[in-house]
């Protein structure tokens, strides 16, 4: 069973007279521990697709199942539950709540599962250390650099082992020294830990990294390329 | 973690928090304040009244309350008196008449209500003899007569002179009696310097009907203030008589209880007032900032928060706001208080003209008296507004869609 199993998605704006076919008819499944990136021009629904795989926009038509769950019989409590237990988000603009530091970022869902306060802290610590963050544990965002808080986001989305983690343009406002190092911290992630990642991007760099490019135009899909050597 | 997560929101935008603080602190302090020195002007009004127009607890004959007639006469006052002095023996017992009648003096005449006292009793519970400006206060001489000033002056006369009293007790003869001026009053109230004069009970007896008769018997605490009393054992302590009535303060007073009973009415609603104007400065400071936050609950619904979190962290910043502005108020009020408790307030003239009923037995400095019952209760009704306040924004937190919230800029 794949991880996510995407049949026949369908998501229209209507804006006054004008209908918007962001999502016109998607067919796509993930894999546990996949590597994979939506490419496409922009308006092509790569976000719309993102947010509505992660619970948080409704589509209207077709069917998405996370773990063999069909998100549209889930409640919008249901879905708050599916988001903190089993996904991870990244958002472009890095997103951290700014009155917590960069331990209690990365511990915020975790506090929200019910996690003990010494495994969470401790997590969270390992969270951190992992994405670069050492001894920056008590910084709260605005004492970050862009790409430090990127990562603080990263930390706060792998810290609850996830089952899938959605990226939205995460390198997109990150020069190109500090996306790549991100890129290779993503990458390191998926291989040793085992996390499964989605893209959607832009970035070159990015797009070199995966081992899947799924190709949007005009709310369907385009292509669905694998590279060589992926999976692993 | 919502409540840590509402006290750094609350601790982000410092100077907000603390406007908004002080606002509500402002104006609990400046409710309190005017509460206490409301609650001590009553405080001194009733209790004057209490100790020199009535008593805690008065025995009168029935009927005479209202019609205030002066054959209605408590039969036996002494054997009354007694009986009341051992079911409270650390009160002050003291019996009273009241006479309207006409005074004269060979060069004029007034009507005067005349009161028959007992002078060293009623001297120990009122400060009519603090008002005597001229001569002395009634002793045991039942000759002796104490006027008002302006009284006299009517009348022609000074100390040491002879007047005449005259009255009719309705069934019975017109009656008089000699007296001769021995101290002159001056209370700086119209009606009591113009009209009031006072004589001992034992006088004025001859001119009632009955054995040893009287028109109240009245019972004192000095140091109680406004408390009421349970009138029971006083009850129990008239043996079954039926020719007198007990009544408790505030129904030989009514009216002064009625005033402040609607006097405390007007500033509820004064206060009612002021509580909504605070509640909606506290509503447009929660308000802006959770519209500022939409999109960090975005993010926060996005990782999975109940939206039921959410509205907790805002009601809880609308409570802690609430809270620290009750502090702040108790903490800002204490100074004055503190001051118009022990310096007080002179009104002096003001006052007694305000209360006649009470301004013989009246201190003319006010005294600010807070009441901590109050106040607790008013910190607590303002912490519930607070939350009230907060409780329209956290609605509409609770219904952001994420993905519509994480547009927000
Ligand atoms: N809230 C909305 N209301 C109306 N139309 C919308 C809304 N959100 C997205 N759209 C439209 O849906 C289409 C797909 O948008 P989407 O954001 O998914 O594109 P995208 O591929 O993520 O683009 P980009 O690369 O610019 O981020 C676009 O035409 C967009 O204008
Ligand atoms: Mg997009």
């Amino acid at each position: 069973m794949a991880l996510i199993e995407i049949r026949g998605l369908r998501r229209v704006y209507t804006q006054g007279e004008f209908t918007i076919q962001a999502l016109a008819g998607v067919d796509l499944d993930l894999d546990k521990g996949e590597f994979a990136a939506l490419m496409g021009p922009s308006g092509s629904g790569k976000s719309t697709l993102l947010n509505i795989i992660g619970g948080l926009d409704e589509p209207d038509g077709g069917a998405v199942r996370i773990e063999g769950r069909d998100l549209a019989t889930m409640s919008a409590s249901a879905r708050a539950d599916l988001r903190r237990n089993r996904l991870g988000f990244v958002f472009q603009a890095y997103n951290l709540i700014p009155v917590l530091t960069a331990i209690e970022n990365a511990e915020f869902v975790l506090v929200l599962q019910g996690v003990p306060a010494d495994e969470r802290r401790a997590r969270a610590t390992k969270a951190l250390a992992d994405v670069g963050l050492a001894g920056l544990e008590n910084r709260l965002p605005n004492q970050l650099s862009g790409g430090q808080q990127q990562r603080v986001a990263i930390a706060r989305a792998i810290a609850p082992q996830p089952a899938l983690v959605l990226a939205d343009e995460p390198t997109a406002n990150l020069d190109s020294k500090t996306s790549h190092e991100l890129i290779e911290l993503m990458r390191t992630l998926n291989r040793e830990h085992g996390v499964t990642f989605l893209f959607a991007t832009h970035d070159p760099h990015l797009l070199d990294a995966v081992d899947r490019v799924v190709r949007l135009v005009d709310g369907s899909i385009a292509e669905d390329r694998t590279r060589a050597g992926a999976g692993a | 973690m919502v409540l840590r997560l509402a006290v750094r929101n609350l601790w982000r935008n410092t100077r907000r928090t603390a406007l908004t603080v002080s606002g509500i602190a402002i104006a609990m302090a400046l409710m309190f304040t005017s509460m206490s020195i409301e609650n001590g002007t009553w405080n001194a009004v009733i209790s004057a009244a209490i100790q020199s127009s009535a008593g805690h607890v008065v025995v009168q004959a029935p009927g005479w309350q209202v019609d205030r007639d002066a054959e209605l006469v408590v039969a036996r006052g002494t054997e009354v008196q007694h009986a009341l002095a051992r079911v409270w023996p650390d009160a002050t017992v003291v019996r009273r008449t009241f006479l309207g009648g006409l005074l004269t003096s060979p060069t004029g005449s007034s009507s005067v209500s005349l009161e028959g006292v007992e002078p060293a009793l009623e001297a120990g519970i009122s400060l009519v003899d603090d008002r005597v400006v001229d001569g002395a206060w009634l002793s045991d001489d039942d000759r002796a007569i104490v006027l008002g000033d302006r009284l006299a002056s009517t009348l022609g006369v000074g100390l040491g002179d002879k007047v005449v009293f005259m009255t009719q007790v309705s069934g019975e003869d017109m009656q008089s009696r000699l007296y001769r001026v021995g101290g002159l009053l001056h209370t700086g109230v119209e009606m009591l310097d113009s009209f009031a004069a006072f004589a001992t009970v034992a006088s004025t007896q001859e001119l009632l009907p009955g054995d040893d008769p009287v028109h109240q018997v009245a019972v004192v605490w000095p140091a109680i203030g406004r408390s009421r009393v349970d009138i029971a054992p006083a009850v129990q302590a008239m043996d079954g008589r039926t020719d007198v009535e007990v009544l408790p303060w505030n129904r030989a007073l009514p009216m002064l209880e009625e005033q402040a009973r609607l006097d405390g009415q007007f500033s509820k609603l004064m206060y009612g007032f002021m509580g909504l104007i605070v509640a909606v400065g506290l509503l447009n400071t929660v308000l802006m900032s959770v519209m500022e936050r939409m999109k960090e609950f975005g993010v926060m619904l996005s990782v999975g928060m109940p939206p039921g979190k959410l509205t907790t962290m805002i009601l809880f910043e609308g409570a802690i706001l609430g809270v620290m502005g009750g502090v702040g108020g108790v903490l800002l009020s204490l100074g004055p208080m503190w001051w118009l408790h022990t310096r007080g307030l002179d009104y002096g003239e003001l006052m007694a003209d305000a209360n006649p009923a009470g301004a013989i037995a009246m201190d003319p400095v006010l005294r600010a008296q807070p009441d901590p019952s109050q106040m607790a209760v008013l910190v607590g009704i303002g912490v519930v507004m607070a939350v009230l306040a907060a409780a329209w924004p956290a609605r509409k937190a609770r219904l952001l869609q994420p993905i519509e919230a994480l547009r927000h800029h």
